[in-house]
């Protein structure tokens, strides 16, 4: 048996040979990740067409992929303007309904009280059919941009603050322990900790919200208005003219989904450790 | 060098239920000083967990005194003299490695730039040379590890409690951060207290062991391991480390098989 040198840790410790978790940054190249739902698109409007023309059906009824692509096209002006009043109402109607839930979701993590007081009216709350309350709205301040904000508001707020006083709850107690021993004031912990970790579930909330806030903004212009991508839907179903129906929503299809791979994205700016975590996690 | 560091003398804990409560620690006397690597061991349910809360000043104890640098103090005068190291490396996934060891150092007041530049100089030894910028969902679990102790180092508390550190990883693993942890030991001599239920790890780590009884826990029995240092591996296969190890697991109320003669 040696007799064991004196070690020199900083030349000698023997570390453990494992190779450290590998640093898999390659993800599906782009065409992998493009061409299944380029494929799985071009199939269903095919198939679309190909009923449409084949069977010769009316276009009062369902009009070809082809008909309403042309009628966005003829009418891009007129969409186009319409589209902007309704992203102006979700824009501002998002913002102000996150921004109220988050408030309410840091508040009501500071007080159990106010918690236990506000929390059954906030559920409740979604218990109004929206339906109920937009027509008062529309009474209360007439054919303006307010009540489709009002709208789009309050769907909104309601995800938001949820998955926000989840996400201040979630943070696991042994870290905040762990911070307290290294001498962290709680008001530092709900900084440093709290906050980041809840931050995962904010755009989750955020995600919900944005998807129903183009629903909500839609409604918002039903109710009562005379401009909005909800309100030429309204006027073009009445007219029968069902192909620029057809366009109307795709316009507002195509808006809503990039408004919510927005929200994605920005969520991949502000968070990126949280989809790294996560990717990591599945390779394990 | 026999400065008596932190001390616990007729430590107790007792958890008030409904029906009754349960008493997890009870009368528990221990010591460690200066520069001294102390190990506790126990079968699951002694009270280790209960003991860390009480020395790192996240609870109070129910009865008995703690000592810190020869004085009194409650809980409150506790928290964050400790460093404490959970079983679980707790490294947050929104810092960079670097950063994540450094949060000590942030918390009393260094400058950013300052604690990396410190915490930068020990990343070779604590084998995490160009990882700084990485995440932790990058690193290996004994890496993750290697970091949460490297935070707990430069929070440069008076004591160190480790509890269970590498209780999650593989046992090669393990033996690796074994023999690297006593090398680092031998060449920083911190003050350690070691929770642990591996009996090798124990023995192989420290100067003293305390064996603890099952619920409540108690100290069953002090081993002063004599053990020469340094330290390297063999040691836990040789004469003198397997006859300790035997004492250790009689007391832990392991019966063992007869010994085969050989």
């Amino acid at each position: 048996m040696s007799v064991p040198a004196k070690a020199d840790p900083r030349t000698a410790a023997p570390l453990p040979e494992e190779p450290p978790a590998p640093r898999d940054r390659r993800r599906p190249r782009l065409a992998g990740r493009v061409l299944p739902p380029l494929l799985f698109s071009l199939v269903v409007l095919g198939a679309w067409q190909a009923y449409t023309e084949l069977a010769d059906v009316n276009p009062l009824l369902l009009p070809s992929p082809l008909a309403v692509a042309q009628s966005v096209v003829d009418n891009a002006a007129l969409f186009a303007d319409n589209a902007v009043v309704t992203l102006t109402e979700i824009l501002i109607g998002f913002v102000l309904g996150a921004a109220a839930g988050i408030g309410l979701a840091v508040l009501l993590t500071y007080s159990r009280l106010a918690e236990r007081a506000v929390y059954p009216w906030l559920v409740a709350s979604q218990m109004v059919p929206i339906v109920a309350v937009a027509p008062i709205l529309v009474v209360w301040f007439g054919f303006t941009i307010v009540p489709k904000v009002v709208v789009v508001a309050l769907v909104c707020f309601f995800p938001v603050v949820v998955n926000t006083i989840d996400g201040l709850k979630a943070v696991d107690p042994e870290m905040v322990r762990l911070m307290r021993t290294l001498g962290m004031s709680r008001p530092r912990i709900m900084r440093s900790v709290r906050v980041p970790s809840a931050l995962p579930y904010l755009f989750s909330g955020l995600k919900v919200a944005m998807a129903l806030a183009v629903i909500g903004a839609v409604f918002g212009e039903w109710v009562g208005s005379s401009e909005g991508l909800g309100y030429l839907m309204l006027a073009l179903n009445n007219q029968l003219a069902t192909t620029e129906l057809f366009a109307a929503v795709l316009v507002l299809s195509l808006m809503g989904i990039t408004l919510f791979f927005l929200v994605g994205l920005v969520e991949r700016l502000v968070i990126p450790w949280h989809h790294e975590t996560r990717r990591a996690a599945t390779q394990q | 060098m026999d400065r008596v560091r932190l001390r616990a003398e007729g430590l107790g804990k007792r958890f008030a239920s409904r029906d009754g409560g349960v008493q997890a620690l009870d009368g528990l006397d221990l010591e460690v000083s200066d520069g001294e690597f102390v190990s506790v061991i126990g079968p699951s349910g002694c009270g280790k967990s209960t003991l860390f809360n009480l020395l790192a000043g996240l609870e109070e104890p129910t009865a008995g005194t703690l000592w810190l640098d020869g004085d009194r103090v409650d809980a409150g005068r506790l928290l964050g003299r400790v460093g404490y190291m959970p079983q679980r490396d707790l490294l947050m996934p929104w810092r960079t490695i670097l950063d994540n060891t450094i949060l000590g150092l942030e918390v009393a007041g260094v400058g950013r730039a300052e604690g990396r530049r410190r915490a930068g100089e020990l990343f070779g030894e604590f084998g995490l040379a160009g990882f700084e910028r990485r995440r932790p969902s990058e690193l290996s679990g004994g890496m993750r590890q290697r970091a949460a102790l490297l935070r707990t180092f430069l929070a440069g508390r008076e004591v160190i409690l480790l509890d269970e550190p590498f209780g999650a990883l593989d046992s090669l693993t393990r033996a690796g951060m074994q023999q690297w942890l006593v090398q680092v030991w031998e060449e920083h001599r911190k003050t350690i207290l070691l929770i642990t239920h591996d009996v090798d790890e124990a023995l192989f780590l420290s100067d003293r062991v305390y064996v603890l009884t099952p619920r409540p826990g108690r100290v069953e029995l002090v081993l002063e391991v004599d053990l020469p240092r340094p330290r390297s591996y063999e040691l836990i296969t040789s004469e003198p480390f397997t006859e300790r190890k035997q004492l250790l697991l009689e007391h832990l109320g392991m019966t063992l098989p007869p010994r085969k003669a050989s």
